[in-house]
């Protein structure tokens, strides 16, 4: 019995010694050499999972294909079609910028990362809200990061860094709220942030403004360290009240947290 | 046996990371599936203490080291889950059937979950944190497949150890020998 105790009281000591060292950060040293080791094997574990949903995904939706195969192809024209004409306006706006003098906008730089976990094992509700990465403090990731997918998405806002890796909060968190505008002639603004885990809502739309169903919505360079035009999604519902003060609308994200393999941070 | 104890590390590493990475990432209720619990409820039933308890912590260890939850959710909870396994084991089930650890197995994932519901809704509490956990049929549906999950490949490996070791046994009694 005397014996027993003793493990229990030495296990309990050991733990509450650890919570102690890492209170003061005393314990970053063991995640450097944990985060050095383990990345490699983490983001080879990852990309097997995505093989293994890939499959899975396919087996499911075997039957949607054709009728998804048939509505991309009828939205990349429209797409075609909407590029070529952004590019006209591309290029005006360059030449007028430089007729203007116009102060030239900030520079942005990428750090390209690797996803090596996707959801919390302890997460008992069964959403995933969070994705880690594998580049950290010490590959100049800063807390409120943007984070894109290789198209270019905003994916999430990293909200919490460790010295080699971190935590990004998606879209569809309630930890990440985001200012963002609609890509209409008002030119719209809100704030966008996760409902629950299960949707994405933007909020604080006032009522007068006119919201159509499949506007693009992006970020709007309110945030310091977010740039303007970063795609986020489109609006797929509006909930307008005439006793509310705002109106609101859910958005549907560009992306899917379960293709996440390569991300990359917006560094300032 | 340090020699023992630093190849079981390993393994609890390299399963910790394939739960992290590839486990976690599974579509559908896959992702529900605990290996590391798996492996530990087998060790309570076929090493000695300290290993199993070594073990034990050396993934609670890993886990708080490389998630962002808040430091000793995995140490605390790993530890109290595998000594309420080995309470049970000790006082209840004395025997290696497939039955014995297909109850413990159910006892450790319950108690897995619930330690982590506890401590999500004491963290978000204290630091002021907005958490939901919407206690409908999609929550119940989630915990019931992480039961059955862990079962079906508790079972599993069951039988794959049985079939290459003597030490287990499939059934509760024995037939009589003349």
């Amino acid at each position: 019995m005397r014996k027993k105790n003793k493990i229990y009281t030495i296990t309990a000591v050991i733990i509450g010694l650890l919570i102690f060292l890492n209170w003061f950060g005393l314990t970053s040293s063991l995640e450097q050499v944990g985060g050095r080791i383990f990345s490699p094997v983490l983001g080879l574990f990852q990309s097997w999972s995505l093989g293994l949903n890939s499959v899975y995904n396919k087996q499911g939706n075997k039957e949607d294909l054709l009728s998804e195969l048939k509505k991309s192809r009828e939205e990349l024209n429209k797409l075609r079609a909407e590029n070529i004409a952004f590019k006209v306006i591309d290029e005006e706006n360059q030449a007028l910028r430089k007729l203007l003098n116009f102060t030239e906008n900030k520079e942005y730089s990428y750090i390209v990362s690797q996803v090596i976990s996707r959801g919390d094992i302890s997460d008992v509700s069964g959403r995933t809200e969070t994705i880690i990465i594998n580049r950290g403090k010490k590959n100049d990731v800063v807390k409120g990061a943007a984070i894109v997918d290789s198209s270019g998405v905003l994916v999430g806002k990293v909200t919490a860094v460790k010295d080699f890796s971190a935590r990004v909060d998606v879209l569809n968190s309630s930890r990440c709220r985001l200012a963002v505008s609609i890509l209409n002639s008002d030119g719209t603004s809100g704030i966008v942030m996760g409902e629950l885990g299960l949707s994405v809502v933007m909020n604080t739309i006032p009522q007068d403004k006119t919201l159509k169903i499949d506007d693009t919505v992006i970020t709007s360079g309110l945030e310091e360290a977010i740039p303007r035009g970063l795609a986020i999604g489109k609006i797929i519902a509006i909930s307008k009240e005439n006793n509310e003060l705002w109106q609101s609308a859910q958005i549907e994200p560009f992306f899917k947290v379960d293709d996440l393999l390569i991300v990359a941070v917006i560094k300032q | 046996m340090y020699k023992r104890i630093l190849l079981y590390l390993m393994i609890v590493f390299i399963l910790s990371a394939l739960q992290i990475s590839l486990v976690n990432s599974l579509s559908g209720i896959f992702s529900n599936l605990n290996l590391i619990l798996i492996f530990l409820v087998y060790a309570v039933g076929l090493s000695k203490k300290i290993f199993t308890w070594c073990l034990a912590f050396g993934a609670g260890l890993f886990f708080d080291l490389t998630l962002f939850s808040p430091f000793g959710l995995y140490l605390f909870g790993i530890v109290i889950t595998i000594a309420l396994v080995y309470f049970l084991h000790i006082n209840f089930l004395t025997n290696q059937s497939v039955y014995t650890y297909l109850v413990l197995i159910i006892a450790a994932t319950v108690t897995f979950r619930i330690w982590s519901y506890l401590f999500y809704s004491l963290n978000s509490f204290f630091a002021n944190i907005d958490t939901y956990i919407i206690l409908n049929k999609i929550f119940w549906f989630n915990q019931l497949s992480a039961i059955f999950l862990n079962v079906i490949f508790t079972a599993i490996l069951f039988y794959f150890l049985a079939f290459i070791s003597r030490r287990l046994r499939p059934v509760f009694l024995l037939p009589k020998t003349r």
